[in-house]
């Protein structure tokens, strides 16, 4: 998704001369053609986010629409203070690239694991999160919020293998239903909806939704509330911690408007092996058979 | 080390070097020294000044232009100068003035 990210972004730095990017050192065979396309709104600030965001925030002060970019767990812990005290509190046009989602950095271990930053993002008003599932949806995520006057979180993962049924399709603070069904819906966000349309298919003698949500922030209430009380059984999809990020925000929904059982399917404890993503899936319970496995669960405490 | 690397000499930090802090005196807490050593390994153009001193200050405060090293002005400072129950103490920096204290200080400060 890395390189459906930044296509989409020299398409708008062409059209655009406020756009500039920064980067933690980190973008190797990623962002050069950028680099070499607009070398005068590329500045490679070191291993230093802090100041990545300051510089950043200075920047935007002065009329600029700063792209920051870094791994996610880089990207958003280290200089999550500068964060809330630049582009939150003073309101501007930060766009904070996290690459890297749950275990996509798989053999790089738990420092490169992105597990709470979509709760830390979600958490401060008016951050717009976002994580799209594939890179079409990448590109359309961009495109359409290049004129955001806030900041805004955008969680890139690595693999960007098309989302069945998906189609590219992104509107911000909506829900994307990628397959019908009424048995129960599986709620994904990121790449991991791939294994989510894989569960859906194991399970092919019920009647399983699969629906895609990429604004995590503003939280997309009105389609999900019809969501849950069409479905009323969800199994909501995720790979980052099971407290603050998609499952929580199912459950907000559910809880404030009643009527839905929802079941989070996300990482309950440190991942203290270190392996590749689909390893690391398999051991917290993300695989497809897993998901499958939930929400058989699910149909079945329904049907009894 | 961005601001030296990048040779922001349009830049001006200014250091309140009043060698204090919350619980104590920096010197104890959590020693700075050498301050102007410290930013000039940096890169930056360190300039020791009286800090309460406004000529100096004003000559110390210029920038040197792109293309060359920042500046940081070291003004050294006495905390609370002027009030002589003031002066370098760590409890100042929380305890609000009495009416009396409050005019004591501006009789010193020659402002009553």
């Amino acid at each position: 998704m890395r390189l459906a990210f930044r296509d989409a972004l020299m398409e708008l730095a062409a059209n655009d001369q406020r756009i500039v990017l920064l980067t933690a050192d980190l973008g190797f065979s990623v962002l050069e053609p950028f680099a070499e396309r607009f070398p005068d709104r590329f500045y490679n600030v070191g291993v230093a986010e802090q100041n990545m965001l300051g510089v950043a925030t200075g920047l935007a002060e002065a009329g600029y629409v700063p792209f920051v970019y870094s791994i996610a767990t880089f990207a958003t812990m280290r200089p999550y203070e500068f964060i809330r005290n630049g582009a939150v509190l003073h309101e501007l046009p930060i766009r904070i690239v996290g690459v890297g989602g749950g275990f996509d950095y798989g053999s790089n271990g738990m420092t490169h694991y992105a597990l709470e930053d979509i709760a830390l993002m979600r958490v401060q008003p008016s951050m717009t999160v976002l994580v799209p599932a594939d890179d079409d949806q990448t590109r359309a995520a961009v495109l359409a919020t290049k004129d955001l006057p806030g900041p805004v979180y955008l969680r890139v993962g690595r693999d960007g293998a098309p989302v069945p049924g998906l189609s590219g399709r992104f509107r911000l603070g909506r829900v994307e239903l990628v397959r019908e069904g009424s048995d129960v819906a599986i709620v994904a966000a990121g790449s991991i909806a791939r294994e989510a349309v894989r569960a859906a298919e194991l399970l092919n003698g019920d009647d399983v939704a699969v629906a895609i949500i990429a604004t995590l922030s503003p939280a997309p209430v009105d389609d999900l509330r019809s969501l849950l009380s069409s479905v009323q059984t969800v199994v909501a999809l995720e790979e980052h911690y099971v407290s603050g990020g998609l499952g929580s925000l199912v459950c907000e929904v559910a809880a404030e408007y009643g009527g839905a059982r929802v079941v989070r399917c996300a990482v309950r404890e440190l991942a203290r092996t270190t392996g590749s993503q689909q390893f690391l899936r398999e051991q917290h319970g993300l695989s497809a058979e897993a998901i499958a496995s939930q929400a058989q669960a699910l149909i079945d405490a329904g049907r009894s | 080390m961005f601001a030296a690397h990048h040779r922001l000499g349009n830049l001006v930090a200014i250091v309140d070097d009043n060698r204090q802090q919350a619980l104590g005196y920096t010197e104890d807490v959590l020693s700075l020294s050498p301050l102007a050593d410290r930013w000039r390994a940096f890169g930056w153009d360190a300039r020791d000044v009286d800090g309460h001193d406004p000529f100096a200050l004003e000559q110390a405060m210029s920038p040197r232009g792109a293309e060359s090293a920042p500046v940081v002005v070291l003004a050294r400072t006495t905390f609370g100068k002027g009030v002589s129950f003031m002066e370098s103490s760590i409890l100042w920096h929380y305890k609000p003035m009495s009416d009396e204290e409050y005019e004591q200080a501006l009789a010193e400060l020659g402002e009553s």
